[in-house]
Formats: C-alpha cells, structure tokens, sequence
C-alpha cells in the first residue's frame, strides 16, 4: 500500500524527506477542500521540486465544474498533461473527456467521494481505462474487501483525514447572516466555523469558499488500527491534511511509515477515529418482495 | 416548436393515475429496492407492470428508479430485477451508479437516463453519458438557466429539467450527513433529512446564532415563470418531484404546468398571474426559483420551519359519479359544512364553483350538516360535468 499525501506548500521540503511515495498537489481553482492550493503558475515548479525527490504526483482535480469553468478547465489540463504527472485526481466526467482527447485516460483516479461504492463500479471504470478510483468515505472493511476481489483496477483510500460529508453550491454561512442579521464574529471564509446539532454532542467544521460550502464528520478518520488488513486490499492511502498544524501532519505521516515497517505509531489518536470502517449504515433493501 | 414532456412523481397508484389524468406526459416511480425515497409507498413489480399497462392505454410512459449507489453485496438479484423491469416494458430506468448502469447495458436493452444524483453540470459530462449509449441526462438543480442555454448549444442527447418540488441543499448524491448522524445511507434510501435540522453554529468557540437556530433548508422550487424559456432551449422532459406530497399537489401541480405548457406551446397569450396563482394552491412549502437565475440567495433557504403547513384547501376527491342524479360521492380529506362555497376543480374544465347542500353519509344516509371526518364518504347533488378523480376544494371566500 503505497502513501501519498495532500501538500501544503510550507511543509513541501521536509515531507518530500519522509517516507511517503507520493505528493498530491492541489491544483488552485480546480481542486476543492484542501489544506492548501498553488496557483497553476506555480505548478511545473512544485512538480519538479516533487519529481527530483523521485516520489510519484498526483495532481488533484476534484472540482465540480459547471458550464462557464469549461474553457479554463481545458487551460488548466492542457498544463497538467505536459508536465506529465503521475497522476490525476478528477471527480466531474469534464475530466474524463479532456483526458480522452489527450489520450491520457490512464493517468486519471476518480474521486467522486460518494460514487465508488461497489466492486462493479471498479469493473466499469477499468472499462473506460483509467488508473485507479477512490472508494466512498462510508465503506466498511467488508465492503473494501469485497471491492477488492474482482481485482479490476488498483483501489485507492483517503485514509487519514477530515472526512466531508456535505458539500453545498450555496453559500449557507453568507445566507444565514444575511437573513439572522446576527452579526460573525470571524470571516465566514476562515475555517474556524462548527455546527452543533442539539441532541448530539459532536461539532462539526464547516467552512465556505468559491465551489460553496463544505461540512466535515466530527472527528477526523484514522487507519492505524486497521493498517494490515487495509493494507491486504488497498493500493493507495491517501493522507489529508486539512485541520492539522504543520506539525501534526509530520507526526502522522512518521507514524504511517512506522505502520508500514510494523510499528505502532507514536503519537496520539484518541480524538480520531474509524470512519465507516466498522460502521455498516442501514439500507431498507427487500430483496424478498423483488420478484 | 418542441413541445417538452411533463413528468411526474409517482408515489403510489393512485398518485400516478391522478399525475397522468391531470396531464403528465409520463411518470417516475420507485420499485421496492434499488431506488432511493425508501420511505415512499414504492412499488412491487406486480404493481409496475399495472402502472406501465395504464400509463401506455393513455400513450404514456413510465420510468423507474433504479438510483441508489449499492455496494457490493447489494447488487444480488439486481440483475434479475432489471430483467423483469425490461419484461415488464417500462420505457426506461433511471440509474446513476455505474455499476448499476453496467449492468443493466451487459444484461438487458433498457433505455438507460442518467439519475440527478450524478449531479451533473457541464456539456462535457453530459457527452461522457452520450458516447455511453445513454438516452437522457437528468440535469443537477444547480445549472442555471444561462447555463442551460450553453449546453444545450453542446450536446444530442435528451436533457431533463427540475421545475418544481423539493430540492437537495447539497449537490445530489454527494451528502452522508445522514450516514453519518444517524447511520442511515443517504445513497441507499435512508436520507434522513439531517440538512433540515436546526443546529447551533460556532467560530472556534463563540456562538454566532445569537437570534434563531442556524438552519441549511431550503425552500422548494418553483418555477412558472421560467417555463417559456425552457421550451425555447428546447429541453426534453420538464420534471416535477415530490413521491411522497398528496394526490391534491400531485393533481394541482401537473394541471397547472400542463395548461401553461399548452398555452406556450400554442402560441396563446400566457396569462402567468393564472398559474402562479393556481400552482399556489398546492403549496405546502414556501417556494423560490432555486437557481433559474443563477446563484442561489437568501430568498431561497427555508429558516422557519413553521411556515411549513399542510394545505387545507383540498376538501375531498370524487369517488363516484351518478349521472342519473347528478350526485357524486366524495371522499373528505378536509374539514367543510353545508353553505359552504367550494370548487371543483378537474382536468377536463376550468374550476367552477358551487354551494355545499344537501349533504348525507354516503354509508349510512344520514344527513349531515358538516363534514368533520377524514376519508368519510359523502354524497351531495353536484350538476357539473364532473368525472371519477376530479377534486373539490376551498375557494379564496370560502
């Protein structure tokens, strides 16, 4: 199971140091819900930065697109292709068509974070030639392994990290002061804002931002617990680093390493946890009354 | 001029026979797996094969749901279920995980439309679907009417339109708050609606709701204005949602578009101030025009709750007509009492008003002088042209 994590451009240097095999460098304008962004003109030089170190890029595209981003979205790609990453994180099908016409299909991973439930998702999307797809944030371990079986494409994982859970062409932060008249005390574009639902003693960080708004589960995920066997199913483990202090991430990613040579990390977890990775959510499905 | 489908929603039979009667041209309806609203009345095959049977009697048609993302151990048996649905003669499904679209191509010819849970929202991805043998994108609510206009520009393939009805705050298909909250797979049926709950909001640790709860609801759209504009873009199927509202909204809803639609489409002097006055007698919700014209505001979220009432217009609808007598047999649905002025209203005339008199239970004949009891069956003298499914409810003075 290869590690690869989301770049924030101050910690650039010292994670390409790490032992991680890969960068995933979050393209501005067309990346969303990243801890950082670099400006497409910054681009070749981050790649190459990256490339010297000899760790694999993956540049993340995960934008949805609407019709007047197209023409930039095409500026954009044209750029990413002739830097020629390793890879390219896309979650709009606008993607998949530009890779099409520039016959590099192959480097594409589908992060559509809701869409990539079943093993026959992976078997279609191999159809269609790409490297890899990201599974939904809410599969069970049972569900990567079943997904896993067929062994239609390398499957990929955003394994560390806040996970979102809502996202919102609206400007729901905006929209609330505007009606309330209660008056922010912040800016709504920072990222300090939370939710509290009465019955429920959790906060959960929402923010927004160009592509609308974004919720985030309450306590980030981690898969330190689970690393062998996510690791008898998984190709690729992806580390978000949003949230986290510079030095929170370098913590992490040292302790992912030490997972991957079959040591405990080091540092402490107890306000992570497992995701949905034992939380099987509930499907009224009656097979019985199909026929 | 392209004269657009108007499709429906179809909670149960009776939903979908009052959606065609008063003027859909086709209806969407769930099968009992496989489909998300698993909270709606769906439909067992049996019932699909009589609902595509009724429909094609009329020259309609009926697609079926088929829009939850499964995981893997949920696809057993859908293959089989596809089979039965192509069997069945249903005109297309509506699908938007691929694994289920991969096997509904490997296993059967089914005319396959692409589910707004993809949320779809530019030319490029619509084309995607195109060069898949796809028929028919079901447009995100997100893409404005500039937008559409762009698209359309772009792409063959059939598009559908949401015109009306309840909308997801979040970009479809991409929200597990309810997974999350409540354990219930928002993909898979078992939304629980956690967007419309009230919540308290925070920066770092200071509450910034100082006045109401902080609240994402939106209100439903909207969007009579708009239709004109939509025929001129030449969109194929404009599309109502709501499984779950009354067969009242249902009937007032499609009557409402499909005169409108009529009359655009025939070149007729468009009275708007007529439909949006009529479509306002099926509201429940508050409305807005969700983002017809671009980014949504704040005159397109729902903050009071309260302001979500049942209607109480609609008073009964007609069981039963004797033309002998010119009495009808009504079935209650709201409370009124003899005296009163009331209105029937019918997709084979406009409303015509008339007095409530000589009411009697229908079971026992017994007069009566009001009527207080839901699903009560009641008969009164009516000497109207009026048929089996026609309406009658309370008119502005009454």
């Amino acid at each position: 199971m290869k590690h690869l994590i989301s770049m924030k451009r101050p910690l650039l240097a010292p994670l390409l140091t790490k032992d991680l095999d890969g960068i995933i460098v979050p393209l501005e304008n067309y990346a969303m819900r990243q801890s950082d962004y670099v400006p497409l003109d910054a681009l070749s030089e981050t790649v190459e930065q990256i490339k010297a170190a000899r760790k694999a890029v993956w540049v993340n595209m995960n934008g949805i697109f609407h019709q007047p981003d197209l023409d930039g979205l095409k500026r954009a790609f044209e750029h990413v292709v002739a830097l020629d990453v390793d890879g390219i994180l896309f979650a709009d099908l606008a993607v998949q068509q530009l890779a099409a016409d520039y016959g590099v299909t192959d480097k594409l991973i589908y992060y559509p974070e809701t869409y990539v439930t079943a093993d026959e998702d992976l078997v279609f999307w191999a159809h269609e030639g790409i490297h890899s797809a990201v599974a939904a944030k809410e599969m069970t371990l049972d569900d990567l392994s079943a997904m896993h079986e067929k062994r239609a494409m390398p499957l990929t994982i955003l394994g560390h990290g806040y996970i979102n859970m809502f996202h919102s062409k609206r400007t729901l932060l905006k929209t609330f002061f505007k009606y309330s008249k209660d008056k922010p005390t912040q800016s709504t574009h920072k990222k300090t804002f939370n939710i509290v639902e009465s019955l429920r003693d959790e906060t959960y960080p929402i923010y927004q931002d160009a592509f609308g708004t974004h919720i985030f589960r309450s306590q980030p995920l981690q898969s330190f617990s689970v690393y062998d066997t996510l690791k008898q199913y998984v190709d690729y483990l992806m580390i978000d680093t949003q949230f986290y202090s510079n030095e929170r991430i370098m913590e992490i990613v040292d302790d992912y390493a030490r997972c991957r040579v079959g040591r405990a990390p080091k540092g402490q977890y107890d306000d992570h946890d497992q995701g949905f990775y034992f939380k099987k959510t509930v499907y009224a499905q009656s097979k019985e009354e199909l026929l | 001029m392209k004269i657009p489908e108007l499709l429906a929603p179809a909670g149960n039979m009776e939903k979908l026979k009052i959606a065609l009667l008063y003027g859909a041209d086709a209806v969407f309806l769930g099968g009992k797996a496989f489909s998300l609203r698993a909270r709606a009345s769906n439909f067992s095959l049996k019932d699909i094969e009589e609902a595509v049977n009724f429909a094609h009697s009329l020259n309609k048609k009926v697609y079926v749901t088929v829009n939850v993302f499964p995981h893997s151990d949920d696809l057993e048996g859908l293959t089989t279920y596809l089979k039965r649905l192509e069997a069945i003669n249903v005109d297309a499904i509506i699908a938007a995980s691929p694994a289920v679209i991969h096997r509904a191509r490997t296993h059967t010819n089914l005319e396959i439309h692409i589910s707004t849970q993809q949320s779809i929202t530019n030319s490029k991805a619509i084309n995607f679907w195109a060069e898949r043998d796809i028929k028919r994108i079901v447009m995100a609510r997100e893409v404005s009417l500039k937008e559409l206009e762009s698209i359309t520009r772009d792409v063959s393939i059939d598009l559908e339109v949401f015109i009306h009805g309840g909308m997801c705050v979040s970009y479809s298909g991409k929200c597990t708050l309810s997974n999350t909250m409540t354990d219930r797979d928002a993909n898979r049926g078992g939304c629980a609606h956690s967007c419309r709950w009230n919540y308290d909001l925070f920066a770092d640790d200071t509450k910034q709701n100082t006045s109401m709860p902080f609240s994402m609801a939106s209100k439903d759209l909207q969007s009579v204005k708009y239709i004109s504009k939509l025929i001129d873009l030449g969109v194929d199927s404009l599309k109502v949602e709501g499984r779950m509202k009354s067969i009242h909204y249902i009937a007032t809803v499609m009557n409402t578009y499909r005169q409108l639609i009529d009359e655009i489409t025939g070149n007729d002097k468009v009275d708007l101030p007529k439909y949006l006055l009529e479509i306002k007698k099926a509201e429940n919700r508050l409305t807005s025009k969700g983002f017809m014209e671009g980014m949504s505001d704040v005159d397109a979220q729902l903050y009071n709750l309260r302001s979500e009432q049942p209607t109480q217009e609609f008073v009964g609808i007609i069981r039963d007509v004797d033309p002998r007598t010119n009495t009808i047999t009504l079935e209650q649905r709201n409370y009124f009492e003899a005296g009163d002025l009331l209105e029937v209203f019918s997709p084979n005339f406009e409303p015509t008003t008339f007095m409530v008199e000589n009411m009697k239970d229908a079971d026992t004949n017994e007069p009566l002088a009001v009527a207080r009891h839901p699903k009560q069956r009641i008969q009164m003298p009516l000497p109207l042209p009026v048929s089996k499914y026609d309406m009658v409810r309370k008119t502005r003075q009454s």
